[in-house]
């Protein structure tokens, strides 16, 4: 029984940080340019685990989308690493997201409040 | 984990770009280059699993292009693409049954109504609402041998041909676009 709960949430923690992956880095872009395996790194410290395959069709998407914008920087690192920046209009969407998820979070709490208190 | 070979490197990023061969070569070289500097980066850290990170090279590649193909067929206004994405890479066949060829369809008839309106004025008796004997539906469009019909809309077949083509041509590819976005928005959801 514990297995399929495990399961169940796991796979539900897999669909929101697939829903979310996007403004952490968008969010992470914005206080510092980054290039890949940076990124993934510091999504790591965040405790967002996210495999390398992943994150670079997004930023792929990002780029497209021109909400990010890239540059090979060859300094001090042994070979060349591809850089993304936050764009002005990525920013403004950043900050649109971020305002979305700071409702969305508060309306979940209360929703999860209303839940405990009937543990 | 980090025993692996150059020559295995260079078999991953070879396929890889092979995968991406429908890409820009611009945009293909920088994906593969930033590929390479990331595995680089890996074997410096010992950290480098080509299987679990990225998949097999031609499986990561669709996904740059499964997403390139998406996002070019509904930035870029062109019909015949996005009907063409749409049919090789919709995830459910159901969909293409159900709306994507219907709508396919209906996009096709109404460049023939606004052909047919456009050729009117030199093909006057075979191309309009021909009417049967006794006013029922007969044919609209072209047709060879009218027969016994009768044609009853004259000139005026010609604007409603081509601007009813043209507003059936319009609504289906509003909702073929509508439906890229939505196949769009699940491909991006289930990775």
């Amino acid at each position: 029984m514990q297995d399929i709960v495990t399961l169940h949430v796991n796979d539900w923690k897999q669909q929101l940080k697939k829903g979310t992956l996007e403004l952490a880095v968008l969010a992470l872009l914005k206080a510092k340019r980054s290039y890949g395996l940076e990124l993934l790194e510091r999504l790591k410290e965040m405790e967002i685990e996210v495999s390398d395959g992943s994150i670079y069709p997004l930023l792929s998407r990002l780029r497209v989308e021109k909400k990010v914008s890239t540059e090979w920087v060859d300094e001090d690192m042994g070979h060349a690493h591809k850089f993304y920046t936050l764009t002005p209009h990525g920013n403004r969407i950043l900050r649109g997201m971020l305002a979305a998820w700071s409702d969305y979070a508060a309306a979940i709490n209360r929703v999860a409040g209303k839940a405990d208190n009937h543990e | 984990m980090n025993n692996i070979s150059s020559n295995e490197v260079e078999d991953f990023l070879r396929r890889f770009r092979r995968g991406l061969a429908a890409l820009p070569a611009d945009i293909r070289e920088d994906l593969v280059s930033e590929a390479r500097s990331h595995i680089q980066d890996r074997l410096t850290q010992g950290k480098l699993d080509l299987a679990s990170a990225f998949g097999s090279p031609e499986a990561y590649a669709s996904r740059f292009l499964t997403e390139d193909a998406f996002q070019t067929a509904v930035t870029r206004d062109r019909p015949w693409q996005l009907v063409s994405v749409l049919l090789s890479k919709a995830r459910s066949s159901a969909l293409v049954v159900f709306a994507v060829l219907p709508l396919a369809v209906i996009e096709i008839m109404a460049v023939a109504l606004i052909v047919v309106g456009v050729f009117k004025p030199f093909s006057r008796d075979h191309i309009g609402l021909f009417l049967h004997a006794d006013r029922t539906f007969g044919v609209l469009g072209w047709i060879s041998n009218p027969g016994s019909m009768r044609e009853v809309l004259g000139y005026s077949a010609m604007p409603i041909f081509i601007f009813g083509g043209l507003l059936l041509f319009w609504v289906s590819n509003r909702l073929l676009l509508r439906v890229a976005r939505g196949e769009l928005a699940g491909i991006r959801h289930t990775r």
